[in-house]
């Protein structure tokens, strides 16, 4: 839940930056006028949200996917949204996909580095262990003779 | 011994990346970005959604109906946001324009959201209180504009069924206030 109230805000400069790209150079933005859009893009939010939840409930679900907000985009009446927000999911699906397999192929490698240190440590423990063996073969021998 | 040791925080950390759904409550770490492997994955990502999707998803949980969002959502609707912004900017610039205006002001987009059916759910007077969608219990509830901030008076509440009064009527657009 957002407890805090500017946490029900969407970043300015963001907002800012979308609007200044969408509209030609030399087009200025009242500060009243910026606000207003900042504040209308909250609300979106907020309504394609509840358009969203209300499909995923009549579909018995309580995780609202992607498919809800795509259905609820229909229902608001912005299918001009649909194809560029069908592109850029697929894109995004790639990223994660990459992201995953990034983060698989580094963990795989971390385990092969801790694999090869841990058979270095046992190679040197090993032969510690029979350098050991020689010294002790050694000081038996000097025993006897003295011994003898 | 060792070995798994080590290979355990980078699982967790995997599980935590490739997460579908998080419960109410939990905030992840969702800005784009981060725990990118390269440079180039980070920049694809801030390329794809350029508004804060942990921002978005505090916006979307601040519906007490909703308990779950995959991150594919969360993605879609800051996609949309971004599409939405500037739709409403350059249908706003259109009256600029009929003003022989080069600055965008508040009555331009006050005129764009009379005129366009997409932006009925903004419609109304100018009021500090928005009175959002009637529940399907019936009870409205509402939420309200401070200086800068937006907050909520009751929690937000909404069913949107889109009647044909809307369509036909532009008066009885639901929203009786637009911030």
């Amino acid at each position: 839940m957002a407890e805090r109230p500017e946490d029900l805000n969407l970043p300015n400069a963001v907002i800012t930056r979308i609007i200044k790209e969408a509209l030609p150079e030399g087009v200025n933005v009242s500060k009243e006028a910026r606000r207003a859009i900042s504040q209308a893009a909250s609300v979106f939010v907020l309504y394609a949200t509840s358009c969203a939840n209300s499909f995923a409930m009549k579909a018995k679900r309580k995780t609202l996917n992607a498919g809800d907000v795509m259905s609820a985009m229909e229902e608001m009446e912005f299918e001009r949204f649909l194809q560029p927000l069908r592109e850029a999911l697929e894109a995004y699906k790639k990223g994660q996909k990459g992201k995953k397999e990034a983060s698989e192929q580094k963990r795989k490698d971390k385990e092969k580095k801790n694999g090869t240190d841990e058979n270095d440590k046992s190679r040197d423990e090993e032969e510690d262990e029979h350098m050991d063996d020689e010294q002790d073969g050694e000081n038996e021998a000097e025993e006897e003779d003295v011994e003898n | 011994m060792a070995a798994t040791a080590s290979a355990a925080p980078a699982e967790s950390e995997l599980d935590r990346s490739g997460a579908e759904e998080e419960p109410r409550g939990t905030e992840p770490e969702e800005d784009a970005g981060s725990g990118q492997t390269g440079p180039t994955a980070g920049a694809q990502q801030h390329r794809l959604a350029r508004l804060p999707l942990s921002r978005i998803k505090t916006l979307m949980k601040a519906d007490p109906d909703v308990t779950l969002a995959s991150q594919e959502s969360v993605f879609i609707i800051a996609k949309a946001t971004e599409l939405f912004v500037e739709m409403i900017a350059k249908d706003a610039l259109v009256y600029a324009q009929q003003g022989k205006r080069k600055t965008l002001q508040r009555k331009d987009l006050d005129n764009a959201i009379e005129a366009i059916d997409e932006f009925a759910f903004l419609e109304g007077k100018r009021f500090n209180v928005i009175s959002c969608w009637q529940s399907s219990k019936g009870a409205g509830e509402s939420f309200m504009v401070h200086s800068d901030f937006l907050y909520f008076v009751t929690p937000f509440k909404a069913s949107f069924s889109r009647n044909v009064e809307l369509k036909n009527k532009r008066n009885s657009a639901t929203v009786s206030g637009y911030v």
